[in-house]
């Protein structure tokens, strides 16, 4: 079933063009990456998809329906966006800022009721983040508050997520676990993801399919392992890559210049 | 931190308390059995027809109108807060005041009444706020900085302004000009009580903050995260402006111009209570009613029969109890 879908799709940054007449359908259970230099507009497209932005030109459907169709809080119920920077301006406690996630789900006047704190809390407990819930949110560390950005995220349970570098600030188990988690959410709730990513070997590990940003409105989608190697990639970050072939899966690594 | 719903029943017990503090303290002290039987008529009737007449004509218009004040000086400083997503702002710093302040100097040096003031005072706001609204609004996209620096820039125009009245101005008017930028209630007339005006404001913005609460505490999150989690951001970036200067223009009208109220009692409150802006905006009103009304007794009764500023007043009481918040609030950050 196709969740996210965009027809002729050209998005421009000033005079920088991002992708151009781009049709991609994400469907139910599928995992997508998105890899590119700093600055080929992975943020931008992002951001455009999640209804932030305009779209230069070309259409895009949120589970059949047009973006501009929907009203921003119909939006939110269907699509949510994990933002690369987090704004804290007051104090707030972990569980405060997480309930937040309900907030389209809710009608004007309604407070969360039990049943919404009680997804919090499982959304907290999912992210290994329920000793937390209690803490100012000014006290966590970038990697706490970047699952913490997640769990609001699961909270808002969309069927649609685009996640800008959910893996920064992460170490390298809290990485694997937060990937592992979105993998199998995305499956087992049929759901779609899209996430900017700028590890290779993750998104070989964790995505279906691609879509590879490589500036001037060049733009490759394709499955993960055709679209995986050394030459596009080489191509893709300007930098020569090497790839080294292990057990299971390929790891591709920055080779000398 | 403080449960919500204790700190507003404490909070509406703290507002009775200065209530009946500022009707009973003054030239003459009155016992706590008049004060009742001249407000609601229970107990013993008191001894002369003259305290009844100081309860009811002197103090309490000028407590209702003090407590007004502050609690609509309090819920404008959260909303400008949160339209601005900066803790210090306060409501006069988009020069709501400045332009207010301005007319009233104006009216004051040509010698008005104080009814003719107040309505200067309110022109004067309606002027800085459209001004501000244009100049911030006219081409190009809205944003919190461009607002800020615009209304901060407008601010500074009109101290200027001010400044230069003051200057040319000579000394009869001074004093009267003096005591209106830094807040004054000792104009207030008896017959305010029966204006039906304020209350109606101050419990419409309580309303239309409270519908728009959740929505606010979504926003303190972030412009970009407003939108993601499905606030549509420019009416309610709109209906905050607006609403967040109407509720000071009226303030200013009646009060002056009064500092400290509108920047210290939200952002205490978040500090001891809930960033909820659902609990936040009553115990704002409240809380900030009580300041003023406990500040304004003081004002009248500390160097009495000299009368102070009441800005003074709630500058003296809030620095010392906002830098003990904030202090406790960051020492708790350090050893969690």
């Amino acid at each position: 079933m196709s969740l996210l879908r965009t027809e002729n799709l050209s998005v421009q940054i000033g005079h920088t063009r991002v992708c151009e007449n781009l049709s991609i359908e994400l469907k139910a259970g599928e995992v997508w990456g998105m890899l590119g230099r700093n600055g080929m507009g992975k943020t931008t497209l992002l951001h455009t998809l999640a209804g932030l932005r305009e779209p230069h030109q070309g259409d895009i459907f949120i589970q059949q329906r047009s973006l501009h169709s929907l009203r921003r809080k119909q939006l939110a119920q269907r699509l949510g966006l994990l933002l690369q920077q987090q704004e804290d301006s007051f104090p707030s406690r972990v569980i405060d800022t997480v309930i937040s996630g309900r907030h389209p789900h809710l009608s004007q006047w309604q407070w969360e009721s039990a049943q919404d704190w009680q997804i919090a809390q499982q959304a907290l407990q999912q992210l290994q983040l329920s000793h937390l819930a209690q803490r100012p949110i000014n006290q966590l560390s970038g990697g706490e508050r970047q699952r913490v950005a997640m769990a609001t995220l699961i909270t808002q349970d969309p069927a649609i997520m685009l996640l800008d570098e959910p893996s920064s600030h992460l170490d390298l188990k809290h990485q694997i676990q937060l990937l592992d988690f979105i993998r199998k959410q995305t499956i087992s709730q049929h759901k779609t993801t899209l996430m900017t990513l700028h590890d290779v070997n993750l998104s070989a590990r964790y995505c279906d399919k691609l879509i590879l940003l490589l500036g001037d409105a060049h733009v490759m989608v394709g499955d993960t392992s055709e679209l995986l190697n050394e030459e596009n990639l080489q191509c893709l970050y300007d930098y020569p890559i090497k790839k080294i072939d292990t057990e299971g899966f390929p790891l591709f690594i920055a080779d000398t210049l | 931190m403080l449960k919500p719903l204790t700190t507003l029943t404490l909070l509406l017990l703290l507002s009775i308390a200065c209530f009946i503090f500022a009707l009973s303290v003054g030239s003459v002290s009155l016992p706590l059995s008049d004060v009742l039987y001249s407000l609601l008529g229970i107990g013993s009737q008191p001894s002369t027809r003259l305290s009844e007449h100081i309860i009811l004509e002197l103090r309490l218009p000028r407590a209702y109108i003090a407590f007004i004040s502050g609690g609509l000086l309090a819920l404008a400083g959260m909303l400008m807060q949160v339209l601005l997503r900066n803790p210090l702002a306060d409501p006069y710093i988009l020069g709501v005041s400045g332009g207010a302040s301005v007319a009233a100097m104006l009216a004051i040096s040509a010698g008005f009444g104080s009814a003719l003031i107040s309505g200067s005072a309110f022109i004067g706001a309606l002027i800085s706020i459209v001004l501000v609204f244009g100049l911030s609004h006219g081409r190009g996209s809205w944003n919190p900085s461009r607002l800020l620096l615009t209304g901060v820039v407008i601010a500074a125009g009109w101290g200027a302004v001010i400044n230069f009245i003051l200057s040319l101005s000579p000394d009869r008017p001074l004093k009267g000009m003096l005591f209106w930028l830094m807040g004054d209630l000792s104009h207030t007339q008896s017959d305010q009580l029966s204006n039906p005006l304020l209350p109606i404001v101050l419990l419409l913005g309580l309303l239309l903050s409270w519908l728009m609460a959740r929505s606010l505490n979504i926003l303190s999150r972030g412009e970009l995260q407003a939108s993601v989690l499905g606030v549509s951001l420019k009416p309610l970036r709109l209906g905050l402006f607006l609403l967040a200067s109407a509720l000071t223009a009226v303030a200013v009208t009646q009060a002056g111009s009064i500092g400290f109220v509108g920047l210290i009692v939200p952002h205490m409150l978040r500090l001891l209570m809930s960033a909820d802006h659902r609990w936040l905006a009553p115990a704002s009103v409240l809380c900030g009613g009580s300041l003023l009304l406990i500040s304004d007794t003081l004002a009248r009764t500390l160097i009495a029969p000299q009368q102070l500023p009441v800005g003074v007043i709630t500058a003296f009481i809030g620095v010392p109890v906002f830098l003990y918040l904030l202090n406790r609030s960051y020492r708790q950050q350090v050893t969690p």
